[in-house]
């Protein structure tokens, strides 16, 4: 399969708010069925893309305004995931989960994915970056259908 | 799905079935339900029955912590039933496993005496 065009991008904008956080999981395990990726993993990518959006979401309180950004995009045999928030811009950040719950976050991201990078300041908000490899091309579900009716 | 709280008292311990997603919307309101649960029936030993737990995230996780913390305080203990690989392997890499009684189902989570 060739490298995906930068077009392909999947991006997802929504508020910056708690009861979100379902859709984000839904559109990761959306996105993950378009390759043959086993179920187990595809709950361990919701967890930490739902975490990372936890992160945003938790720097994110007492701004109504404020936004989370998901973008998710195959990147050769990897699929790349991003969030990021701007929760500096409203000047109210504050910290709504305890030290506790954000180590048990981190935690998961670490452990769950790939390749993390991830920067949470102040004044600047939350970006993280992380990948989750897929099965190689010939085990891709899609592939192989598309091959199999072009025959 | 919309979380779901079921609980019953069999003498001293308080059983917790919950059933559905724990994350950072719904989590305050599984603590508040636990925590009226323990201050109102006042168990030696508290069940969190988690097999039909689809998902759980940090906030989640840091609840249990909360309760089980609030419990010890108290006297007593909490025990959690969980029985599916996948939440299994999300308390082994945060370290929870080690810190929870885990349990195969809420029979055998009863079963055992109460410490002290």
């Amino acid at each position: 399969m060739a490298k995906t065009a930068r077009s392909s991008v999947v991006k997802l904008s929504i508020p910056c708010h708690p009861e979100f956080l379902r859709l984000i999981r839904l559109l990761v395990a959306g996105y993950l069925s378009r390759w043959n990726v086993p179920i187990d993993e595809v709950e361990y990518v919701k967890v930490a893309v739902s975490e990372a959006c936890n992160s945003a979401v938790g720097c994110a309180e007492g701004c109504e305004e404020e936004t989370l950004e998901l973008r998710l995009w195959q990147e050769g045999a990897r699929i790349g995931f991003e969030v990021r928030s701007k929760a500096a811009e409203c000047g109210k950040s504050a910290p709504r989960r305890s030290e506790e719950e954000i180590e048990l976050g981190l935690l998961l991201i670490r452990s769950l994915m790939e390749d993390v990078r991830m920067t949470a300041d102040p004044e600047k908000g939350v970006r993280v970056v992380m990948y989750k490899s897929i099965p190689g091309p010939e085990k891709q579900t899609n592939g192989a259908t598309k091959t199999a009716r072009a025959r | 799905m919309e979380l779901q709280i079921k609980s019953e008292l069999r003498d001293k311990t308080a059983i917790v079935y919950i059933k559905g997603e724990i994350d950072m919307y719904n989590a305050t309101a599984l603590k508040d339900r636990v925590v009226s649960i323990v201050d109102d029936d006042g168990p030696k030993c508290l069940v969190l029955d988690l097999q039909q737990v689809e998902y759980i995230d940090s906030t989640g996780l840091g609840i249990l912590i909360g309760i089980r913390r609030r419990m010890i305080e108290a006297g007593g203990e909490i025990r959690l039933v969980i029985v599916s690989p996948r939440m299994t392997r999300l308390f082994d890499v945060t370290g929870l496993s080690k810190v929870f009684g885990v349990y195969k189902d809420a029979e055998a989570a009863i079963a055992e005496n109460p410490k002290g």
